[in-house]
């Protein structure tokens, strides 16, 4: 196991050093001009003026200068400084939006974990039923729907129209401490993330729970007479939830995808809006640091998935001895 | 064991999942502030630095002043000046007295040498201030005594008033400091009514009443600056209570009045929505057909229809009201004339209904809009049936703005300008032909103008001081953009802004097309009182 992380974590810098030469170039053949959106439109600015400006941020140098520049800025651990966040410091206003996406993903995690393992669960044990109907009619409807667009419904329905929920940030304006965040707040985006992955994830419980129950230690357990629902908890779940734990790693990695739609549709003040407004305002240093961020996370989600594999199933446990 | 196993690792993900999101909760019984002004701007400025403003009009956020402020009818008066600039003879040298007593926030006095510090920052390179084309008369500036500043200007830039309103920064902060990613831009010094108390990022800016603000202490002792994008969720949060002012579009005003707890105010302005034609687009390129646009625009409908009342015909770049205002450059409604001026440019409807043809091209053109902007979209459909009326085919679509700047020439698109200043600010580099030629230059003189007729009155008004003389210029320069037509102005909006009955005091300027917090609105910001406590 020690193997299998530190030969993952080698490899981790050299994943992240190509997903920033990626995002570089990405930027550099996008035609969006970062000059323009730095000045902003129907606002004059000389084209002597544009160029001034476009030498002082070091947009005009070529993309390996700039590369270069940045890989031994990042060396003395400086990620840049980003336009969009006012000229400061990239890493400080990651780390001062950080918790509020962490906050919001983990939250948009349990729900889908709970809510699939539950519902997943009592579909596979009402299957054939009305109730198992219903959960997989619902899901397919999810899965169906666009997350803009049940972001915009829900905020819609239950802050606009019915008022019971505010209609975005993370806490009340009035509130006298800086940073909070309110559960009243946080419960419609929290939702409306989760629901891009609680879908499938319902399915897939219910699916596999059916397929587990037809192997023969549950028949065996059955023929013992131990009652439905302890074989379905005790004997039939785990061994369903194995392939699982691999699918967590990526459920993550869409979740935090999903943030970028979520946070702004909810004014949520997260490192999803943080990107969005990165990409449109052609902000290179903020949107590498984001992309590296994400990107780290994946794979070190990947990797925890990896090892939680090896602990709850001893046939890979033994094999990778 | 296994099961055992299992479970464990599942509640101790769930475990730390939830605490994780449930870390913030315990600030939801949070102390709320009692005499806090919240207001939902639609979105958070990135910097609040004033030399990095974007233009003239925004960037003091009520944390600074400038020499000059704008009086409720707009006239210049002193701010930080003690009196009105003096100029000399040839209207190139600009002296301007400073009070002396007046201090920043951190309690050293403002001196004249902040003032030329904050104004050779704007121009130089290295600052990267998008400010720097406005300052382009500005030649040298220098502090002659700690209450006086000097302007040599490179002309005699009649505007330079205007420019004078910029917020000054202080010297001692940030010399030596590259001005583009300095912490001041967050964390801003000024000599302004209010004192930053918090800037989180995302979320809201939070101001508090300045003790020391020379014109005495504001009467509102916290003002929280929010972002609130969508147009729909700022109503929605009005309602609840948890904003007291935002501005609206047009088509909400009538819930908010329903609401009984806002004043909803229609800001009269200078903002104008204009349809900018190209020059090198193949059909808009011909005079004839763009004057006979012009009078196939059904301006009043517009009005009623798209802006649901709150707005007034546009036919030129000077506001109605305003001293350089001529009203023989109105072009009024005439569709019959238009069909006829079409026929006779020889765009023709085949039988008599139809899109127009010439030599078997269609009249057709695209007209573009920022695609989040619902306004824009509801004129820019309004402006299309009428075109239709008169047999002209315009497609229309929503975009970005920067896709809209890569299709410069091809094909209409509907912007947003004005000001109820001086017109040279704004008017010079949208209408001369200097500003016609670059590609990368879309935000100047979109559509081409190249018109030496309107080059030579633009040229003129610049060159004198005297507003009478000016003011023949600016008429010429209206009734030559009339004939050119390149620029199709339609309608100028009213701003709908909802405040709190508890806010007293308000009483708007009229407002520019692009506006910070230092204009309109909240010009005397800091005489608002709530329920008229002081």
């Amino acid at each position: 196991m020690g193997k299998l992380i530190a030969r993952r974590l080698a490899v981790l810098p050299v994943i992240l050093l190509a997903v920033a030469a990626m995002t570089f170039v990405l930027t550099e053949i996008s035609p969006f001009d970062p000059v323009q959106a730095y000045v902003g439109a129907e606002n004059s600015v000389s084209v002597e003026h544009k160029q001034e400006i476009a030498h002082a941020w070091g947009f005009d140098q070529p993309i390996y200068e700039r590369f270069g520049r940045w890989i031994s800025n990042l060396a003395q651990g400086d990620f840049g400084n980003s336009i969009v966040a006012g000229g400061q410091p990239v890493a400080g206003e990651i780390t001062s939006r950080l918790g509020a996406s962490v906050a919001l993903v983990a939250g948009a995690l349990a729900i889908v974990l709970i809510g699939g393992l539950v519902f997943g669960v009592l579909a596979a044990h009402f299957r054939g039923t009305a109730f198992d109907w219903l959960v997989r009619t619902l899901c397919y409807f999810n899965t169906a729907s666009p997350s803009f667009w049940v972001g915009l419904l829900a905020l819609y329905v239950f802050s606009i129209e019915l008022n019971w929920l505010p209609a975005g940030g993370s806490s009340d304006a009035r509130a006298v401490d800086a940073g909070g965040i309110d559960l009243e707040h946080i419960i419609l985006p929290m939702i409306v993330l989760a629901l891009t992955q609680y879908a499938w994830f319902t399915l897939f419980v219910r699916n596999t729970l059916l397929e587990v129950l037809r192997e023969d230690h549950v028949q065996f357990a059955r023929a013992q007479g131990i009652g439905e629902v302890a074989v379905l908890l005790r004997y039939a779940l785990p061994n369903a939830m194995i392939p699982f734990v691999t699918l967590v790693g990526t459920n993550l990695a869409e979740l935090i995808g999903g943030t970028l739609i979520v946070e702004s549709i909810f004014g949520w003040p997260g490192l999803g809006k943080l990107s969005l407004d990165a990409a449109l305002g052609e902000d290179l240093p903020m949107l590498v640091a984001l992309t590296l961020a994400a990107s780290g996370l994946v794979v070190l989600g990947n990797l925890l998935a990896d090892v939680l594999y090896r602990v709850m199933d001893p046939r890979v446990r033994e094999a990778t001895r | 064991m296994r099961t055992v196993r299992f479970w464990s690792v599942v509640s101790a993900a769930l475990v730390l999942a939830l605490s994780a999101a449930g870390c913030g909760d315990s600030k939801k019984e949070a102390a709320v502030a009692s005499g806090t002004l919240v207001i939902a701007l639609p979105s958070q400025p990135e910097n609040l630095n004033p030399v990095q403003g974007d233009n003239v009009y925004e960037g003091n956020y009520k944390f600074f002043n400038g020499l000059l402020r704008y009086a409720k009818d707009l006239s210049p008066e002193p701010d930080l000046a003690s009196e009105l600039p003096e100029r000399s003879a040839d209207g190139k040298t600009v002296t301007v007295k400073l009070r002396d007593d007046v201090k920043f926030h951190d309690g050293t006095p403002l001196t004249a040498k902040d003032v030329a510090f904050t104004y050779e920052s704007i121009v130089d390179p290295k600052s990267a201030s998008p400010l720097a084309t406005l300052m382009d008369s500005v030649d040298s500036v220098s502090a002659p005594s700690p209450t006086s500043v000097q302007f040599k200007l490179k002309r005699p830039d009649p505007a330079f008033e205007d420019k004078l309103q910029i917020g000054i920064v202080p010297e001692r902060l940030l010399k030596g400091k590259a001005l583009k990613t300095a912490s001041f831009n967050r964390k801003p010094v000024g000599t302004g009514p209010y004192v930053l108390k918090e800037f989180s990022p995302g979320s809201r800016i939070v101001m508090e009443a300045n003790a020391r603000y020379f014109r005495g202490t504001p009467k509102i002792k916290r003002i929280v600056l929010t972002a609130v994008e969508d147009e729909n969720a700022r109503v929605a949060q009005l309602e609840k209570g948890s904003i007291d002012a935002a501005g609206i579009v047009p088509k909400l005003a009538p819930r908010a009045r329903r609401n009984g707890k806002y004043n909803v105010m229609e800001i009269r302005t200078a903002d104008a929505r204009v349809a900018a034609l190209p020059n090198r687009d193949p059909v808009l390129r011909d005079a004839a057909v763009r004057r006979a646009l012009s009078l196939a625009v059904d301006r009043d409908r517009i009005v009623t229809g798209a802006l649901a009342g709150a707005g007034e015909p546009a036919y030129g770049p000077v506001m109605k009201g305003h001293w350089a205002y001529s009203p023989a450059a109105e072009r009024p409604y005439d569709p019959d004339k238009a069909q006829s001026q079409l026929d006779a440019a020889g765009w023709k409807r085949p039988s008599g209904a139809g899109t127009r043809e010439k030599g078997g091209k269609k009249l057709s053109f695209t007209l573009m809009y920022p695609a989040d902007d619902s306004v824009r979209k509801d004129v820019a459909l309004a402006f299309a049936s009428d075109m239709d009326k008169v047999g002209v085919d315009v497609k229309l679509e929503g975009l970005s703005f920067d896709v809209i700047e890569k299709r410069q020439d091809k094909g209409a698109t509907e912007f947003g300008y004005g000001t109820p200043y001086d017109p040279d600010i704004e008017l010079y580099s949208l209408f001369h032909s200097k500003f016609a030629t670059a590609d990368d230059d879309p935000f100047t003189n979109y559509p081409r103008t190249n018109n030496a007729a309107i080059d030579a009155s633009l040229d003129a008004e610049r060159s004198k001081s005297d507003q009478d003389a000016r003011k023949q210029d600016f008429v010429k320069l209206q009734e030559e953009l009339a004939n050119d037509a390149s620029w199709l102005w339609l309608v100028r909006l009213r701003h709908i802004v909802v405040i709190s009955k508890r806010v007293k005091g308000v009483d708007p300027q009229v407002e520019p097309h692009a506006h910070g917090f230092s204009r309109g609105t909240s010009w005397n910001l800091e005489d608002w009182s709530l329920d008229g406590k002081d």
